[in-house]
């Protein structure tokens, strides 16, 4: 994923197995806005213009 | 690592694989059938540890009726065929050797040859470097280094920076401030490309037996190595560097040049800039604590075992080997370690990096090197990022997943706290940039 394509939304990566503790990072204009647990994506996903990155799901190197 | 002479070689012959003398023949063979005219075959990474014969290439085995440049894996030394010694202008080079009969040139003698394939390597690296980049990428890889680039590559970095898939951040050889000022050089830093500080080298390599060493090679009595550069003039051009704000990286990879290291850095910390070691295979303990005084940032490359695990003892015998490949007793004594690849040297994937600090072994043999300084899971990642961050003084926005670093970090298909040794298998399964 490319910083300049998120640039204008919040994009939360969600079940992921963050090395160094979390599994939520909220990521905007290509900074780490937070890092932590499922609260986090309940708050962020109130915003609008939010994109969802779901690991569980068969993401591809393609599709970012 | 060294991303430009990286990229220029990613389409050299790849020698790393050849297992005899006879396998260089071939490959370089093959190659040199399509070679246009005038092109040189130019290969790299061969290494007599591996060859059945245990003995170093020489020009004889080359003997092509095209030119040929074989460097070894270390990249200190190379062997050139008659067809390249003829032309080359072969003239005595302070801090190098030169073996004619053999066609075998050492360190700083490496420029004749760098000198003849200038402009081929630059146009390699321009061609490259966005490929390079790539490889480098679909690897984890988000900023790597460049040591001791010259004033043409750092123009050519000037020309391609933006089409860099990743960040580079470089460290220019001293001479480049003869023909750029500082300021000039530090007004074109970019997103994509960093120039950091100097780069400095005392001594060559281990494999080779020209790293600096207080005692005789235990397998070469009467060798002790060698110093690429006297200490002053070492100390003058580091000096003049942090003067003017630059970071000064130094290559020292034998105990005496790790000393000299030392004596370079009380020189430069009043500058208030960063010094860091490079390599620091060998070190004498009373170094230890002068290093810890000095704040100095060790930069190692704990994929070296990889190849050096072959030959280390037999280099320095029993009882130096135990002051040699440090790991976990440099992080214990307090020391802020980077971990690194020295590519094209060894191969740049920052997993085999892990997995050797980790488990101390080669990628494909079993052969445990001095599990005392393995480090846990935790601190060999951190060696690759957070640490290495802040060798490359850019830690403050990358290293961490952490409220307001840049947001650049990989996932990986398995989860690295649970795979084992799969770890240096473990492939990237989406990169963010």
């Amino acid at each position: 994923m490319k910083a300049n394509q998120i640039s204008d939304s919040y994009v939360i990566i969600k079940n992921a197995k963050v090395f160094g503790g979390g599994s939520v990072i909220v990521v905007k204009n290509g900074r780490i806005i937070a890092v932590g647990g499922e609260d986090l994506e309940r708050a962020y996903s109130k915003e609008s213009n939010v994109k969802i990155l779901d690991l569980t799901e068969n993401i591809s190197f393609q599709d970012l | 690592m060294h991303f430009s002479e990286y990229a220029s070689y990613l389409d050299a012959v790849d020698l790393r694989c050849a297992k005899s003398i006879e396998d260089v023949k071939r490959l370089i063979e093959n190659v040199g059938k399509r070679l246009g005219k005038g092109d040189w075959v130019i290969a790299f990474g061969w290494n007599e540890g591996d060859f059945q014969e245990r003995r170093v290439l020489n020009k004889q085995d080359l003997d092509f009726n095209f030119p040929v440049v074989a460097f070894r894996r270390c990249m200190h030394i190379a062997v050139v065929n008659d067809a390249a010694l003829s032309q080359i202008d072969i003239k005595e080079v302070s801090g190098g050797e030169i073996d004619v009969e053999n066609g075998i040139l050492k360190e700083n003698a490496l420029s004749l040859i760098h000198q003849k394939l200038r402009s081929v390597l630059l146009n390699k690296f321009k061609k490259n470097a966005k490929k390079a980049g790539e490889i480098l990428k679909s690897m984890g890889l988000t900023t790597v280094s460049d040591m001791g680039i010259d004033a043409d590559h750092l123009e050519a970095y000037w020309e391609i920076a933006e089409e860099l898939p990743i960040r580079v951040v470089a460290y220019i050889s001293p001479d480049v401030l003869s023909k750029f000022s500082v300021k000039d050089i530090m007004e074109r830093n970019s997103e994509k490309f960093i120039v950091r500080g100097i780069k400095l080298y005392v001594d060559g390599s281990l494999g080779g037996r020209t790293a600096a060493l207080y005692e005789d090679y235990s397998d070469d009595p009467g060798n002790k190595g060698m110093l690429i550069e006297p200490q002053e003039r070492l100390i003058e051009k580091a000096v003049k560097a942090a003067s003017l704000g630059l970071d000064v990286a130094i290559h020292a990879i034998g105990d005496k040049a790790f000393s000299i290291a030392l004596a370079i850095a009380k020189e430069v910390k009043k500058y208030g800039v960063r010094v860091r070691i490079e390599h620091c295979q060998v070190i004498k303990e009373n170094d230890l604590k002068k290093a810890k005084d000095l704040e100095i940032i060790l930069c190692i490359q704990p994929i070296f075992i990889n190849t050096d695990s072959q030959w280390a003892e037999s280099r320095l015998g029993k009882h130096r080997v135990k002051n040699s490949y440090m790991l976990k007793s440099l992080i214990n004594f307090g020391f802020i370690v980077a971990g690194g690849s020295d590519a094209p040297v060894e191969p740049p994937n920052p997993l085999y990096g892990i997995y050797a600090a980790i488990y101390r072994k080669p990628l494909s043999e079993d052969r445990v090197f001095r599990p005392e300084e393995s480090v846990d899971l935790k601190t060999a990642v951190k060696l690759f990022t957070e640490n290495a961050a802040y060798a490359l003084g850019i830690e403050n926005i990358v290293g961490k997943i952490y409220p307001g670093y840049r947001a650049e970090f990989v996932i990986f298909n398995k989860d690295p706290t649970t795979v084992g040794e799969q770890i240096k298998d473990m492939c990237v399964h989406a990169l963010i940039l």
